[in-house]
Parts: C-alpha cells; sequence; structure tokens
C-alpha cells in the first residue's frame, strides 16, 4: 500500500486516525505497532515474520549489549557483531543473494541457482534502522528500551517503513516514551502530509511518463535536446517521488506526535556535488557517515586512508540503491566525483560565481542519473550517446511537443526544486491570507484525488485488449 | 497579539478539520456508497470484491485485487476523472492519456511512437503469407485519425509521418499491392469519427473508392448514408475523460441497390444484415458495423460476378465491408487477434484465381499487433 492511494487515504489512514487517537496515551505504540505491521503484512502477508524475527533478535541483542556494556566491552562487541551480522545476512540474502548467483552463473559456477525470492519491502531502510539500535548502544549513544512494543513500534512505523527516512534510535528514543500530539502538530503533519502528497503525484508521476514518452522515441525520432529533457524530467520524478515521500512520512509522523529528521534539503540548488550530498536523501548520508565512514577512521588517518574511505562508503551507498551493477558504477562515479572535488575543484567552485557552481552540478547529476535509470548497461550507454550527440537532430517536433504539453509542469517543477515556496510564501502567514491555508489543503486534495483516480483509469479499448 | 495567536489557531484547527472531514467524510461516503458492476465510459465489466480466504491473503493477490476493486468502485469515479481531464487543460496541457484535445471539439487518438522491430516483423509475415499461398496481397493501412486530420491538431503535436511509414512499408513489399490513401483521406474534412478511433463512412468510402480504382479496376457505385444515432461516444471519448465533448452521429452505409446478405460468425450465429442496431443503445456504438469484434465471420451477398474477398483485419474494416459486399458474392474476414487457426486453409486453391486477398488495418494497430505472426 502506498501512501498516494486510494486505498491508503480513504480507507486505512482514517481508520488508524481513529484507532490512534480515540487509545489511551499508554496503549498508543502498541497501536502503531499493530497498524504497522498490518500495513506492512498488507502487501507483504508472509515477509511480515521476516520482520518480526528482524525486531526480536535485535531487541534481544540489544539487552544482551547493554547487559555487558559497562562491565565488560569484549563480550558486548562480540554480541554487537553476532548482530551485525545477522542483519546484514537478512539483507544480503533477500537483496543480494540472486545477484550474487547471477554472477557466479555468469562466469561460469552454477552449482547454485537464483531463488527468485521477493524483495521484502523496506529490507533496505528497516535492516538499518534497526542495526544502529545495538550499534548506539554499544557506543553509550543511547539506553536500553525495555518494551519490545516501543521497540517494534519504532522499526516497524508506517509512517517511514518503505522509504525512509531512516530515523536512527537514539534520535527518537525520547519521543517513544513521551510525546505530545495536539493541534499545532497535527496541523503541521496535515500541512507536510499534504506537501508531499502533491509532490508525488501531480509532479513526479506526470514528469515521470514523460521520461517515459522521451524513452520510447525510435532514432529517427531522438533528439539531443529532447534527450537532456527526459533526463531532466527523471531527475524531477525521483526527486519529488522520494522528497515527496519522505514529507508524507514526517507529515504523518507529526500527526502521530513524531518529528523525524528532514532527509532533504533543495538538492538541486546545490553549487557542488559535495554540497549535492549534503542534501540529498540525507538519513542515508548521517548514517553511513555515522556507522562505516567514522568507524573506518574517516579523515582522521591522513588523506590517502580518507580516499580509500570515501570511495567504501560510496561503493556501499550504490550497492545500497540496488542489488545490480549499474548502482555499484552510480556510487563509484559519485565517490570519485567527490574525491575530485575534495582535492582540486571545492575551492574554485566557491570562488566562482554561483551559476558555475549550480550549472557544473546539474550537469554532472544529470549524467549520474542515466547510469541509475538503467539496469541494462547498453540503454545507459544510448541514452548518454543521445545526450552528447548521437541523435538524429539537435531537436525536433516532439522537443517542442513535450515542451509544449508540459510547460506548466516543468515551471512548477523548477520552483518547487528552489525554497521559493518558503520565502515567497510568507504571506500565506499574515492574516489577510490565512484563510487561504485551509482552502489550499482541499483544493490540493481534490486535485490529488483526481490524479489518483485517473491513474486508475482503464478504459477498455478493444483495439487494445 | 494575543487576537492574532487565537485567530492563528483557529486557521490551523481549520486547516486539520478540513483534512480530517474530506478524508473522513470520502471514506463513509465511499463506504455506503452504491456499487456498479460495470462501467459504460470504460467498456468494461469492474472489478468484483477479490475472494476472502487464507490461501488468496497470504499466497495470492487479495491486496492488489483489493485494491483494484476500492478504485474500481470509488465514489464518482466518473467526475474525478473528468475534474482531472480539465486540470490538465488548465494548465496548458494539449493532450491527455494518450488523446489529442484537438481543436473543434475532436479527439484524436495520439500516435506519436511504434516499435520499428514490430512493423519489420509484421512486414515479413506478409511477405511470408504471400509466399505461402502464391497470392497477391492487397494491402490497405488505413491512416490513423492523427494523419487524417491533421490539421484539426493543436499547435505543439507531433504525429509520425503516416505517408512516409506507409510508402516504407510498401516499398519493403515491391511483390505486393499497397494501396495508399494518405493524401486521399487527408483531401476529406470528415473521414473520421470526432470522438472514437476508427474512421467513419466517408472515410471508408475513399477506402473503397481506391480499392475499386487499385484492385477492381472499376468505377465505385453510389451509395446514401442515413443517420441511425446521434449519441455515439466513442472510445477517444472515454479515454481522453474530456466527458464534455457533444455526442455524434452514425450513419447506415446504404448502396443504390439493396441485395441480400448473409453473415455467419464463427459460432454459427446467422444474421441477414451487416448493422446491429442494438449496439445503438449502447455506449460505445461502432459494433454496429459488423457486430464488433469476431475472430471470423464469413459474408454471402448477392452480388454479381463470383469472386471472393478474404480480408484479414482489425476493426477498422468493420466499416469498410459494407462497400466491399457490394463487389464479392462472398468475403471471409479473420481476425487474427481472436482467430488462431491457419487462415490460408480457408482459401482453395482452385479458387485462388478468382480469389482477392485483403490486408486491412489500421496503421497504429499494424504496427503494434503482434498476431500477424499467426498467418504461415
Amino acid at each position: 500500500m502506498v501512501f498516494s492511494s486510494l486505498t491508503f487515504l480513504f480507507a486505512y489512514l482514517p481508520a488508524v486516525l481513529a484507532v490512534y487517537f480515540l487509545v489511551p496515551f499508554r496503549f498508543r505504540n502498541f497501536v502503531l505497532l499493530v497498524v504497522s505491521l498490518f500495513f506492512y503484512g498488507w502487501g507483504e502477508p508472509v515477509y511480515v515474520l521476516v520482520m518480526i524475527f528482524s525486531i526480536l533478535f535485535n531487541w534481544i541483542f540489544g539487552r544482551m549489549i547493554s547487559q555487558y556494556r559497562d562491565r565488560d566491552r569484549k563480550t558486548a562487541g562480540k554480541y554487537l557483531t553476532i548482530c551485525i551480522v545477522l542483519n546484514l545476512l537478512l539483507l544480503g540474502f533477500f537483496k543480494y543473494y540472486d545477484f550474487f548467483i547471477g554472477n557466479l552463473n555468469a562466469i561460469g559456477i552454477t552449482f547454485l541457482k537464483p531463488l527468485k525470492l521477493g524483495l521484502p519491502i523496506g529490507i533496505s531502510f528497516y535492516t538499518f534502522q534497526a542495526m544502529s539500535y545495538p550499534i548506539d548502544l554499544y557506543r553509550h549513544d543511547t539506553d536500553p528500551q525495555r518494551s519490545v512494543i516501543n521497540f517494534g513500534a519504532y522499526v516497524t512505523m508506517f509512517p517511514q517503513l518503505i522509504a525512509g527516512p531512516i530515523v536512527r534510535y537514539r534520535d527518537i528514543a525520547g519521543m517513544l516514551e513521551n510525546r505530545k500530539e495536539n493541534v499545532d502538530k497535527f496541523y503541521e503533519g496535515v500541512v507536510r502530509f499534504m506537501c508531499g502528497l502533491a509532490k508525488k503525484v501531480l509532479l513526479a508521476n506526470s514528469c515521470g511518463q514523460v521520461f517515459e514518452t522521451v524513452n520510447s522515441l525510435s532514432f529517427s525520432q531522438s533528439s539531443v535536446l529532447t534527450a537532456w529533457l527526459g533526463i531532466l524530467c527523471y531527475a524531477f520524478q525521483i526527486y519529488f517521488d522520494f522528497s515527496g515521500y519522505s514529507d508524507m512520512a514526517i507529515g504523518l509522523g507529526k500527526m502521530f506526535g513524531f518529528d523525524f529528521l528532514e532527509n532533504f534539503n533543495y538538492p538541486y540548488i546545490a553549487r557542488s556535488v559535495t554540497d549535492f550530498w549534503r542534501r540529498w536523501h540525507m538519513s542515508l548520508s548521517y548514517w553511513f557517515r555515522d556507522y562505516v565512514y567514522i568507524p573506518l577512521g574517516g579523515n582522521r588517518l591522513g588523506l590517502k586512508r580518507q580516499i580509500i574511505n570515501i570511495m567504501i562508503v560510496w561503493l556501499l551507498t550504490g550497492f545500497w540503491h540496488g542489488a545490480s551493477w549499474n548502482f555499484v558504477l552510480w556510487g563509484i562515479f559519485y565517490g570519485i566525483v567527490l574525491i575530485i572535488e575534495k582535492l582540486f575543484l571545492l575551492k574554485p567552485l566557491q570562488k566562482a560565481p554561483a551559476f558555475v557552481g549550480h550549472i557544473y552540478t546539474m550537469f554532472v547529476v544529470l549524467v549520474a542519473w542515466v547510469l541509475f535509470a538503467f539496469t541494462d548497461f547498453s540503454q545507459v550507454l544510448t541514452y548518454l550517446g543521445m545526450m552528447f550527440g548521437r541523435a538524429s537532430a539537435f531537436a525536433n517536433a516532439y522537443t517542442v511537443y513535450f515542451l509544449r504539453d508540459n510547460f506548466v509542469l516543468l515551471a512548477v517543477c523548477a520552483a518547487a526544486c528552489t525554497p521559493i515556496a518558503r520565502t515567497r510564501m510568507n504571506f500565506l502567514k499574515n492574516n489577510t491570507f490565512a484563510m487561504a491555508r485551509p482552502l489550499l489543503v482541499l483544493l490540493a486534495l481534490i486535485v490529488c484525488t483526481a490524479f489518483i483516480v485517473d491513474a486508475s483509469y482503464n478504459p477498455f479499448l478493444y483495439f487494445r485488449f | 497579539m494575543k487576537k492574532n495567536t487565537s485567530r492563528e489557531k483557529m486557521i490551523r484547527i481549520m486547516t486539520a478539520g478540513v483534512f480530517c472531514l474530506f478524508v473522513f467524510g470520502m471514506s463513509a461516503v465511499n463506504l455506503f456508497a452504491e456499487k456498479k458492476d460495470f462501467s459504460e465510459n470504460e467498456n468494461r465489466v469492474l472489478v468484483p470484491f477479490p475472494s476472502v480466504s487464507a490461501q488468496n491473503i497470504l499466497f495470492g493477490d487479495f491486496d492488489t485485487d483489493f485494491e483494484k476493486w476500492f478504485s474500481d468502485h470509488f465514489v464518482g469515479r466518473d467526475s474525478w476523472i473528468r475534474r482531472k481531464a480539465s486540470l490538465r487543460i488548465d494548465t496548458g496541457a494539449i493532450e491527455n492519456n494518450g488523446v489529442w484535445l484537438a481543436r473543434d471539439g475532436r479527439l484524436i487518438q495520439q500516435f506519436v511512437t511504434y516499435d520499428e522491430k514490430t512493423v519489420t516483423s509484421n512486414i515479413s509475415c506478409l511477405q511470408e503469407f504471400s509466399d505461402d499461398t502464391g497470392m497477391k496481397l492487397n494491402i490497405l493501412l488505413v491512416p490513423s485519425a492523427a494523419w487524417g486530420e491533421q490539421q484539426y491538431l493543436p499547435a505543439g503535436a507531433v504525429n509520425v509521418n503516416e505517408q512516409e511509414l506507409i510508402r516504407e512499408i510498401a516499398a519493403s513489399l515491391p511483390k505486393q499491392n499497397c494501396i495508399d490513401i494518405s493524401d486521399a483521406v487527408r483531401q476529406i474534412d470528415d473521414g473520421y469519427f470526432r470522438t472514437d478511433h476508427h474512421w467513419n463512412e466517408k472515410g471508408a468510402l475513399i477506402g473503397y473508392q481506391a480499392i475499386c480504382q487499385s484492385v477492381l479496376q472499376k468505377d465505385a457505385q453510389q451509395f446514401t448514408f442515413e443517420e441511425v444515432s446521434d449519441n455515439f461516444r466513442g472510445t477517444m471519448y472515454s479515454r481522453s475523460g474530456a466527458f464534455w465533448t457533444p455526442a455524434e452521429s452514425i450513419f447506415r452505409i446504404r448502396p443504390a441497390k439493396e441485395m441480400p446478405v448473409q453473415v455467419v460468425f464463427e459460432d454459427g450465429t446467422t444474421m441477414n444484415t451487416m448493422f446491429v442496431d442494438e449496439h445503438l443503445q449502447e455506449k460505445d456504438q461502432y459494433p454496429y458495423y459488423l457486430d464488433g469484434n469476431h475472430g471470423y465471420i464469413s459474408i454471402r451477398t448477392g452480388a454479381s460476378g463470383g469472386r471472393r474477398a478474404v480480408v484479414i483485419k482489425d476493426s477498422y474494416a468493420h466499416i469498410l465491408l459494407p462497400y466491399l459486399a457490394q463487389e464479392y458474392s462472398q468475403i471471409d474476414v479473420f481476425d487474427l487477434r481472436y482467430y488462431t487457426d491457419k487462415v490460408s486453409d480457408h482459401i482453395p486453391s482452385e479458387d485462388r484465381d478468382h480469389t482477392d486477398v485483403y490486408i486491412i488495418y489500421g496503421l497504429p494497430t499494424f504496427c503494434s499487433d503482434s498476431n500477424l505472426s499467426i498467418l504461415w
């Protein structure tokens, strides 16, 4: 069940809100746990067991670690290691097993066969999230959670279960025990949720359709400009999809009294790729920084070691995004760009006029999205070829058509990538226009519902049977 | 200041309230609203409630089936779709769901791109079929409305260059008789339905005249058109969501001299006409012509001359066959999307010198249909 579906908006969400606010506070984590397991089990009825297993062993190992962490670091460390290995095995088995076997088969080692198990939804997110608990405990960054229900509510919490933000246990520990749900928070949650829903339904999905059509053009219809327009639409799609999902998660969290950390900070206005990655999927970057980069020594062991550490982190980041070589390549590409920036580019970029940095960053990011968009490497090469001149024209009627049909969409997307809405829409806060806020929420609800219903509209035209 | 804060508080309560009212209200209305089984606009049976069994919930598709059921029966479904279509127009778009919102209230199917591989493979299927049967094929690929009525397309629209494509296909089938009507359909103003992807009786007349000239080598007969319905809302009406578009008319095609006709379908059902009035009571009325899609139709007429035709076609041919029926005493019609046996078995070799074989497709179908491989 995705947030941008009728089932979520008009069946699941009202039911959950009603139950949650009808029960007294001490039962609310339990309610969250149950409805989140239902949410997860809706699409993955069998894999709920994997999730429950993950909750239980992380919680139990957490108890062991907290028992030993003061008097016997070695034993505590042993438990931590086992716990991390278990988590990684779980993730590795479901996400990477078939990939490795496929590669082994490809080089002639064929005694194992791919299992073709479906990937449990969100496993990359919730294993990372669950893992942060034993590690934080071991490092004395947090206190043990006595209640398995509270811990379960933390791991499964449905707002961020499927696509993050990846919440570290220590950031949320206090709120599990004590948080305030009130009108102000609910209001903030509603506004945030609606922003996210509109981003996903109105912007991301429409941009996705443009990219899809661009992709289906034959060579004789292709052009350089269309290819750039297409990948720009992909960039919009992936940003509004992902950040929209984060907004919805943060908004829902607020409705239930939680404050999750921000996940995006206008990444496309970055002036360097380093800056971009401080603004894109921040919760993942923090995770890799805190649990991989710094433990590896970070920048404290000399430049050579730092470069190796950066490459390790980016190899893992790429691989985390999917079990396919193109994601690995994408990670390596970013690792290299970031190292080059660190060594040579950052200083001149800071001195250069802002637009140079913006153009350079968008150029790198768009090229990298091509690596991300296609799992098939020959498609990557074809698309990059189109962008750099291997097309039948520089621009043609199709370019005009895409611009003509989507100029409002593109303009809104471009504006929504910048903080303009936040800085220029302040008038909504003053009294005269304050009434616009409930009206805007209503309007957004109506428009989003229309788009969601339309997406399920499927005229049976018999010539397409 | 105090007043300000209380006002701010009120706005916040109202905003949260609007959200809750909408979400809870719509859910409640939706829960109790009457459910329909059939969507006229979509021309399909709506998804039924999925079966509730442990097997289906744990290992089946209960979740996706439930979500399909939920959105299929969502309250006010058609008006949401209409709302989305008008929002698209209001924000400057020139198409919705693959339909051009063209001038003069016309709804024209987009034909923006196609798969070259499918075209190549269909070309070789035809060639093989011709080699296999030793018969020359008369190939009529009907340009889509986006070509025939391109003067109505909104500014900025693109379309496959259908003329070029039809000529390319003809050039790669040099031994066959390819009938090119890409200029002719542009010369009349009204060769296509305004709300449907098919050509209409006037467009099909052009096809018939071209066949007379290029295959039969005789003058075309005269026909008159009799309006039989004025409330036809076609496939493009449904797909575009532009439900404010006015309905249009359906015409019966009347030859100067009516002759007896017998139509037999693959299941043995027989009719004595090529026009099915019952379909004029439905939303989709194009099946008025030859009862819509059938795998096999046999048409016997009182036409003189004793010539036979074998027609391999998609639904574009349905409105053309009433014209052809005037010229052939026997027509065997095959729709390869529904017919899976060998077509050549229906062309006995002793008949072959007085049989004409036709391939009649709308160009977009020809470029996307993978069923032609059944031919040989």
